[in-house]
């Protein structure tokens, strides 16, 4: 019964992250890791989740070595104060981004399976305005709403699989091990953005109730989302074959068109599944947005953060709107989770864990 | 204990006190100034004693007071049994006031009043006040008695199963009810008034140690907080407390059932009775309370528990059911399977508007209906419901103005909203269906998700006296046995702890003893 909108419990954190993480990359996922190593996927993603548990672990050490402090707090500690502003206004960069692609990706998406004649303005606009509506909302809602959703989202999702169990081919994965590991290996970046959003620990850690439990949480929440990109990946392929899943843009989507449940009054799942989808986009970029608000609000320590939400969105539409077609904001997607993605996914988690070793082993003798 | 006399002190009076004196034409004549005009009030002066010397009066309301009470009790008691006292002149000259007050007037309750705005108060209440001569205080007799509507059934929320004693518009013969069903003394009543003109009688009713304090102290701070001339019904005080003015949703149920209220005391929540309606309010209501109806705990947990799944659906029609057709038929024809696609199309080729002006005239004329229908008289009220609903909706399809299909939507569609238990919940998802219409209408099935998704966050921000109004979904510690009472009513004696959201002190419902009693194969273990 906390009358403050500022509190979470780790549980809630671990819901939120999960249903961040899963958005607009679960569709087209099998198709760029078939392209790139074939039939050995399915092992690219069991070692994409290996690595997330553990960068998930080192976060997770990494804030809870700052209980109730935001990256924006913890940075200005460890990397002085100009730098970690720098850190700070490169988060919020690319949190901007984040948002601005998943947008523009979310736009298309509707556009080609849901409302063909819609123009693309009118749904990102849409789009824009209902997550800035949640975002103003403040983590509370947020946490409770991912609570609520995430189950949905995933039983709706996993009954739509199963009339498809028995035309499953897992024969499709047979050449076990013919790519060669160097491949494997130039593979896993890949996996790894599409846990794009584990980052959003290093701030909402700051709102987290009982600190000591988020290790625990945040490896379960990044495990789990892991098992559903495998069970993802291992349904399209066997669904579909090799050749065919690298044929389509989204074949995360297209599945769903495949199933035919005989004598059923629904004839269409798919547009089922695209409605619990679209909650799961929405949830993402919630999560993105709210922290590309958040980190704002941090770095100009003004407590308006839903003010500002509403200051960014012109942005962030803007931004949007840049890429010239679906192929061009592919590259951009590319291009972000290539370099914004690596930098605050991996490397500055990894180098702020080193320094705040570093600075507490040297801490007790500087300590003037 | 302390906790609560702190809470529910009483506050200095802020009006100017007018002291009552010994003088007793003083005193008459100053109630009868505040009084002037008032053509209810009865005065009644006399003279007591054997020499007659003594100078009395009665003042009264009439309607309000009981007269024959008056008549017999008092007046008869002192204008001629108290001649045949036989007494020792000396004592009665020096011990009057106590003679009269413990020997004379035999009326149950009894108080002395020093401040003759009070006294006023009291008269206008429906007490009698009993000026006595040479004496600094007015006696206030309780003789409260005016017609009343007896305890009958409750138009809202019948039940087939299950006592049928509604509240009345007296607030002393509701909190009477509430008592018969918990004989506790840790059930508290505290009344006090709201309103500077109306001096309505509200009553706070809970359970020490399962109440909750926080929700307790809440509960009066806003109640303390309201300055208003007049409460006429328990809406206004649900208004002027509720948590958010802006919400469509009702965070505060109401009742006319003493079960109901009964219950919800039990599970730890606060009723809030006030005088002159039925309707009492129970704090903090979520929105799975709102779903619930007291005939779910009568019946056996089989029949309750697919009644509850049926309603949760019911709610999910009532919300959706009319947007779910506008998209459907206007943006995804393929979400339907192709027989009945074309079958939807084939109906709607004749009919001249959109499928969004085509529901929208129906929903409007529904509600039209509904709205007619109140207003009436029963006999009348329900030709209406012929006229509008057969006659109408058959003109207006063998006319080519709406397809079939979209009456029948319409038709299931209101009989899911009146599936609901409450009414003030029904009539929010009434209005809120609109607004997902009109969504379904620009943006079709899209347009339906976003709608329900801020809806989602909406509810997710409410809150109840504190309590949010998703609870149990969505706590920060979701515990399992809160569950157990949410689409299914598990069997009585799996429910063995009361509700967690609410963190009270005392939590058992049901001893393990009687728990154990059953068995999980489904007899019972008695040993004999």
């Amino acid at each position: 019964m906390n009358r403050n909108n500022d509190q979470i419990s780790s549980a809630q954190l671990a819901f939120t992250l999960a249903i961040t993480m899963i958005g607009i990359g679960i569709l087209s996922m099998p198709r760029t890791l078939v392209e790139k190593v074939g039939p050995d996927a399915l092992f690219v993603v069991l070692g994409g989740i290996v690595i997330v548990v553990v960068l998930a672990f080192i976060i997770s050490k990494l804030v809870t070595k700052f209980p109730k402090e935001g990256i924006v707090e913890f940075g200005n500690t460890l990397l002085g104060k100009f730098l970690g502003t720098v850190m700070a206004l490169g988060l919020f960069a690319h949190f901007i981004f984040f948002t601005a692609i998943e947008v523009r990706m979310f736009g298309e998406i509707i556009k080609t399976y849901l409302l063909l004649h819609t123009p693309l303005e009118v749904l990102m606009i849409s789009y824009l305005l209902t997550v800035v509506v949640v975002v103003r909302g403040g983590i509370e809602p947020f946490a409770r709403m991912s609570q609520i959703l995430f189950p949905i989202i995933l039983i709706s999702s996993a009954m739509a699989i199963l009339p498809m169990i028995g035309e499953l081919d897992f024969t499709h994965f047979l050449p076990v091990f013919r790519t060669p590991v160097l491949d494997l290996v130039k593979a896993l970046p890949l996996m790894i953005f599409s846990f794009l959003g584990l980052e959003l620990i290093l701030l909402f850690s700051a709102f987290v109730k009982d600190t000591k439990n988020i290790a625990k949480n945040v490896m379960f929440s990044a495990g789990f989302t892991g098992l559903i990109y495998f069970v993802t990946v291992a349904v399209t392929i066997a669904r579909f074959g090799l050749v065919e899943t690298t044929h389509m843009i989204w074949p995360g989507l297209e599945i769903y068109k495949t199933i035919d449940i005989p004598g059923a009054f629904i004839e269409n799942i798919q547009i089922y599944v695209l409605a619990s989808w679209i909650l799961s986009v929405l949830m993402t970029t919630v999560g993105v947005y709210y922290g590309a608000s958040l980190t704002l609000s941090r770095i100009i320590k003004s407590p308006e953060q839903g003010f500002l939400a509403v200051l960014m969105l012109p942005v962030i539409y803007y931004l949007a709107l840049m890429p010239d077609g679906l192929l061009q904001t592919l590259e951009f997607m590319d291009l972000f989770s290539n370099y914004l993605g690596t930098l605050y996914l991996v490397l500055v988690p990894i180098v702020l864990l080193g320094m705040s070793l570093f600075i507490k082993k040297k801490g007790g003798s500087k300590s003037e | 204990m302390g906790f609560i006399d702190d809470l529910f002190q009483k506050k200095e009076d802020e009006r100017y006190k007018i002291p009552v004196e010994k003088d007793f034409k003083k005193n008459f004549d100053a109630i009868k100034e505040i009084l002037t005009n008032c053509d209810d009030i009865i005065y009644r002066d006399f003279n007591v004693g054997q020499d007659q010397k003594m100078r009395f009066a009665i003042i009264y309301a009439e309607g309000l007071a009981d007269k024959n009470l008056i008549n017999e009790h008092i007046l008869q008691n002192l204008m001629i049994l108290s001649r045949m006292a036989n007494m020792n002149i000396e004592t009665l000259k020096q011990k009057i006031y106590e003679v009269i007050k413990d020997g004379t007037v035999a009326v149950t309750d009894l108080r002395e009043i020093e401040d003759v705005n009070v006294a006023v108060d009291v008269i206008l209440s429906g007490e009698t006040i009993l000026i006595l001569d040479k004496w600094d205080k007015v006696l206030m007799i309780a003789t409260r008695g005016w017609p009343m509507r007896s305890v009958s059934e409750p138009s809202t929320e019948t039940v087939i199963r299950g006592p049928s004693e509604g509240f009345t518009e007296t607030l002393r013969v509701n909190t009477a009810l509430v008592r018969r069903r918990i004989r506790d003394p840790r059930l508290k009543i505290k009344q006090f008034q709201i309103g500077r003109r109306s001096k309505t009688d509200v009553a706070v009713l809970f359970i020490d140690e399962i109440a909750n304090n926080n929700v307790l102290r809440m509960v009066k701070e806003r109640l303390d907080k309201i300055d208003i001339d007049a409460i006429l019904e328990s809406g206004y005080v649900e208004q002027l407390i509720e948590d958010n003015w802006r919400s469509p949703f009702p965070q505060i149920q109401n009742t006319q059932r003493p079960d109901a209220v009964a219950a919800a005391l039990y599970e730890g929540r606060i009723g809030i009775i006030v005088d002159n309606t039925p309707f009492a309010l129970l704090v903090p209501s979520t929105v799975v309370s709102l779903l619930q109806s007291p005939e779910d705990y009568y019946e056996r947990f089989f029949i309750s528990s697919a009644v509850r799944v049926l309603r949760f659906i019911a709610m999910a029609l009532a919300l959706t059911f009319p947007s779910l057709y506008i998209a459907t038929t206007s943006f995804h024809p393929g979400m339907l399977p192709t027989d009945l696609a074309l079958y939807v199309a084939g109906t709607r080729m004749k009919v001249p508007f959109p499928a969004f002006i085509e529901a929208f005239l129906m929903e409007a004329a529904l509600e039209l209906l509904r709205e007619a229908g109140i207003r009436l008289p029963v006999p009348i009220g329900s030709t209406i419901g012929i006229v509008g609903g057969l006659v109408l909706g058959q003109a207006a399809v063998q006319a080519g103005i709406v397809s079939p299909l979209m009456v029948i939507v319409v038709a299931l569609t209101a009989m899911a909203t009146y599936a609901a238990p409450s009414y003030s919940l029904a009539a929010s998802f009434r209005l809120l269906r609109f607004i997902l219409m009109a969504l379904a209408a620009f943006l079709g099935l899209y347009g339906i998700i976003i709608g329900l998704f801020v809806l989602l966050f909406h509810m997710c921000t409410l809150k109840s006296f504190g309590v949010p109004y998703l609870s149990p979904f969505a706590a920060a510690e979701m515990t399992l046995g809160d569950f157990k009472d949410v689409f299914l009513r598990v069997p009585l004696h799996m429910m063995r702890k009361r509700p967690s959201y609410l963190h009270r002190s005392d939590n058992d419902r049901l001893s393990k003893k009687t728990a154990d009693i059953f068995s999980w194969e489904g007899d019972r273990n008695e040993q004999k």
